[in-house]
């Protein structure tokens, strides 16, 4: 069910997988903050051999009917699981880079306020009907996209539709309900500001984004004051519509009589403007940035370059290559920082993709006394990857972790939705799903070397460390820019 | 559901307990039917299988009946310690080789320390569960770890402490604190992620004296979901671990909690918060009893989505939040996965114009409206059916890791695993006139405990160089 959102927990950078499918049942004292991964099996000696188990069972990923509405609006329906619940999705395709200048997360706002009433369903009633249904019904606002979505039990699949294509086409927008969701944006922003994580990955945009929409996460507290409904309506009208809708249906459903629904329901949504795309430029100019946090135990460090996009023909063998650096549990910074010299618990890399756009980042926060050390460890595992070939085993183990949690990732419905979505906010066809598994499994020992080569190179490396300065800056000396 | 005794296979008697799969009720959509093989091998490890064909993945969880609670009394933290140090090597695999091995094999792999329970899963292509079998079999044999594992992981814990709780804002607001308030007993009320001193004093021979202590098959349980077949993995699991050595665990110490007979409360200065909070929780009926489901009713009814009283009352009516987290067992699980004293609670992060008092008065209203009048009958549909969705999320969580969460839960506490299809069954028994009795018994101010968090006026600012 629906939390409150003020709850702003630690950063859970690396994994989303992770967070998505764990994050209600095993939030605390786990022995890894997030999944990570590795190589191969050592040689045994003197010791048993793990049994190496039976032939692996072919994976297909569901099949999908998609199609378009008259005004414009796509539709895509799976038929998929074996669980009575349905999981509905809307993407509009505006975010954050939509805002005017000044007026940073209105593109938020408009989003929240969808759920503060229609014209035909109090907050309240929203809130009951959605409930009644076994179902949750949240609004997220990104850079580049808007979802509205839910899942209900299947025996409302048609009623669920109805109910969100009224919040998303019918918003009361008043007045009270704004002052009130602005009050809610200035705490949370003030809980923000407090935790170290998101301190950092705040300047670490504004670096590395400087100009571009990308660059400022949050508000600032004299913007959410300014807010009007003046401005919610005026985005709302200007960047809603079918025309920059997808909607997806991944479950289990009554194929005709939602086809229906959405038909009836989605009528009279108005075919609003094409969605424009804002690609940035990036230069990727070496820096060290600190900011102080007085008597921190820890240091909060964000350290990455410029990397592939999805689109980009290097994009499967540099997230293979991501992985055995620092994108799995028993990646090199991992096996070395954390479980050799126990500088942290939570290091891990992940790349931080938009369309056309990406960025590999290493982030830890590692014990006070070790911020040097540990920055030194992560680029000798960088230049380790540059410098030598991938033992074979090595790079076998790796594939096989990445072929196993594609199955994992395209286990649940929202996992099926995200695969999509990112497949058509890309750009993308069905092929690059279907052939994933064997692109990651062609991948050799030449290309990770060629990917760490190309793209880590320390000249386009930006460093962020939030920490007690008067005990960190003296051991970041070697890395500030000459 | 049918009961198939007593069966020998190879050399070991293996007293069998088959449960069919429950007879589906008229609606096909009502109604949790999982099917669940139970039996213990003669080393006294219990044995849930329960196979799922919707993915080719299989889940493995071990459960040992030791959580935090229990840990020694000088060694605050040391149970989570040692499910760090289960990842360090044991016979056959060396540091780091369990991990590798899993991964490489395409799984992924965690453990987490409970109230309870310890957990060790891993969800792996399905191809690959005989080699996780041996690879949990070799573990629970023994340990084989040096100092410096030992060293290694106190430095990774020392951190995790650091990163969830000392660098963090609220860091033990309320998931730490409210238990620590709330009970009286030192099992339910000390600091469970431990004191950093604690942990750092751990040694070796702390860990030999409580794996064995705590960590046999008779202490334990090895769940299976997922896509597998069942003649297979009682082949495999004969195999693997039917050689472990039995060995009685300690008794389990007194965690009982006297009847609560006036409000606690604990106030705190939170020198990373710029907002203050509050958290309330109220000692939970007993585990099982109907007082307990009607609870689990009211959880829904008062605290869980946006339709909840409390949202509604307080977020909705009053602004005085965005939201309110909460529920049974808040923050470390849920309510069918802990066995012993427990709170129901909410918290939630205020603006300074509010106070405390007149926050804890609306919750109040909340409470007094359940305990005057009996709830409508609407308001327990509403509440059944989201715990019935809620149920079938928990059931496909993670590959099949929540269903094998419920399946161990149930084995471990109550030696029923069939009891997760008897969940939906156990609240539609629950009537408005027990919801309203269990409201006046246990909603009472004075089983209630409150913790607050104060901010300091004057904090230093951080800057930017």
């Amino acid at each position: 069910m629906n939390k409150g959102q003020n709850r702003l927990r630690k950063r859970a950078a690396s994994s989303l997988i992770f967070k998505d499918l764990m994050s209600k049942l095993f939030l605390r004292l786990c022995v890894f903050a997030v999944i990570l991964t590795l190589t191969a099996i050592a040689t045994f000696a003197q010791k048993e051999t793990p049994p190496a188990g039976g032939q692996p069972k072919p994976f297909v990923f569901p099949a999908t009917e998609d199609y378009t509405l008259p005004n414009g609006m796509k539709v895509t329906l799976v038929q998929y699981g074996s669980v009575p619940k349905v999981a509905v999705q809307a993407v509009i395709y505006t975010g954050t880079k939509d805002d005017a200048k000044g007026k940073k997360a209105v593109s938020e706002m408009t989003g929240s306020m969808l759920k503060e009433g229609s014209k035909a369903r109090t907050a309240e009633q929203i809130a009951l009907d959605t409930a009644k249904m076994g179902g949750s019904l949240n609004v997220g606002v990104g850079t580049d996209s808007t979802n509205v979505r839910g899942e209900v039990l299947s025996e409302f699949d048609a009623q669920f539709i109805n109910l969100l294509a009224d919040v998303m086409l019918n918003p009361s927008f008043r007045q009270k309900d704004l002052d009130r969701l602005k009050a809610n944006k200035l705490r949370q922003l003030a809980v923000a500001r407090t935790q170290a994580g998101t301190l950092a990955w705040e300047k670490f945009r504004e670096i590395v984004f400087a100009g571009h929409p990308y660059e400022q996460i949050n508000p600032r507290d004299e913007e959410v004051n300014a807010y009007s409904l003046d401005d919610v309506r005026k985005f709302y009208a200007a960047n809603y519509g079918a025309s920059k809708t997808h909607l997806y249906i991944v479950g289990k459903f009554d194929q005709a009589a939602v086809k229906a629904a959405i038909s009836k329901a989605f009528a009279g949504y108005a075919k609003g403007t094409e969605s424009t795309r804002n690609v940035p430029t990036i230069a990727g100019k070496r820096s060290l940035t600190t900011i102080n946090r007085a008597d921190a135990p820890q240091s909060t460090i964000y350290l990455g370059m410029p990397s592939p996009s999805a689109t980009d023909p290097d994009y499967v063998k540099f997230v293979v290559m991501d992985s055995l650096l620092g994108g799995s549990f028993g990646s090199r910074i991992t096996s070395n920082i954390r479980e050799n010299k126990g500088y942290t618990y939570s290091p891990g890399s992940f790349i931080w993709n938009r369309f056309k756009t990406g960025y590999w980042i290493e982030s830890a926060d590692v014990t006070t006394e070790q911020t040097g050390n540990s920055i030194k460890e992560i680029l000798f595992e960088i230049n380790r990857m540059r410098n030598d070939p991938v033992p074979a085993a090595e790079l076998q183990g790796i594939k096989n972790y990445m072929a196993g949690l594609y199955v994992l990732q395209n286990s649940t419905r929202f996992g099926v939705i995200g695969q999509l979505e990112n497949m058509n906010y890309n750009g993308l066809d069905k092929t690059t799903i279907d052939n994933y598994v064997r692109r990651v499994l062609a991948v050799t020992s030449a290309d990770v070397q060629a990917m760490a080569k190309k793209y880590l190179t320390e000249d386009r490396m930006t460093i962020v460390v939030v920490g007690d300065l008067a005990k960190v800056n003296e051991q970041l000396k070697p890395y500030e820019v000459q | 559901m049918k009961h198939i005794l007593s069966r020998l296979t190879g050399a070991f008697a293996i007293a069998l307990l088959s449960i069919g799969i429950v007879v589906a009720q008229p609606k096909a959509n009502t109604g949790i039917n999982v099917p669940v093989t139970y039996y213990k091998l003669p080393n006294g490890l219990k044995v849930v299988l329960s196979p799922d064909g919707s993915a080719p993945l299989t889940t493995v969880a071990v459960y040992y009946n030791i959580g935090f609670r229990i840990e020694p009394r000088s060694r605050t933290g040391f149970a989570h310690l040692f499910e760090h140090l289960m990842f360090q090597g044991s016979k056959n695999l060396g540091k780091m080789e369990y991990i590798r091995l899993v991964e490489s094999n395409g799984g992924v792999l965690n453990g987490s320390t409970r109230f309870d329970f310890t957990n060790y899963f891993a969800v792996v292509p399905s191809h690959k569960l005989e080699t996780l079998l041996w690879a949990e079999a070799d573990r629970m044999r023994g340990l084989d770890i040096t100092q410096e594992n030992l060293k290694n992981q106190q430095g990774v814990v020392g951190n995790e402490v650091k990163v969830n709780v000392l660098n963090q804002p609220y860091g033990t607001f309320p998931w730490i604190d409210l238990p620590m308030t709330a009970f009286t007993n030192w099992y339910n009320s000390h600091n469970f992620y431990g004191d950093l001193k604690d942990i750092e004093a751990a040694t070796l021979e702390d860990s030999k004296d409580f794996f064995n202590k705590w960590y046999s098959p008779k202490n334990a349980v090895l769940v299976v979901t997922g896509d597998f077949e069942e003649k297979d993995a009682k082949v495999w699991v004969d195999k693997y671990f039917a050689k472990l050595a039995a060995q009685t665990p300690d008794p389990l110490p007194d965690i009982s909690e006297p009847r609560q007979t006036e409000e606690r409360s604990m106030t705190r200065t939170d020198k990373l918060a710029k907002k203050p909070a509050v958290g309330f929780g109220w000692q939970m009926p007993k585990r099982g009893t109907p007082e307990y489901y009607a609870m689990g009713l009211i959880d829904q009814i008062m605290l869980q989505g946006e339709d909840s009283l409390l949202y509604q009352e307080l977020v909705k009516k009053k602004s005085y939040t965005s939201g309110v987290n909460g529920g049974i067992n808040a923050g470390l699980g849920h309510m069918f996965n802990y066995n012993g004293p427990m709170l129901i609670s909410g918290d939630l992060i205020h603006d300074e114009k509010f106070t405390a008092k007149e926050i804890l008065a609306s919750v109040d209203t909340v409470v007094e409206g359940l305990q005057n009048k009996p709830v409508e009958q609407a308001a327990i549909d509403r509440a059944i059916v989201k715990l019935r969705s809620g149920l079938y999320d928990t059931m496909q969580q993670f590959g099949g890791v929540g269903r094998a969460d419920l399946l161990a839960c149930y084995a471990l506490f109550d030696d029923k695993p069939d009891n997760i299809n008897q969940i939906e069954a156990n609240f539609r028994k629950v009537t408005p006139a027990l919801i309203q009795a269990t409201a006046k018994e246990y909603l009472r101010k004075t089983n209630r405990t409150i913790v607050m968090i104060n901010v300091e006026t004057a904090a230093a600012e951080g800057g930017v160089q």
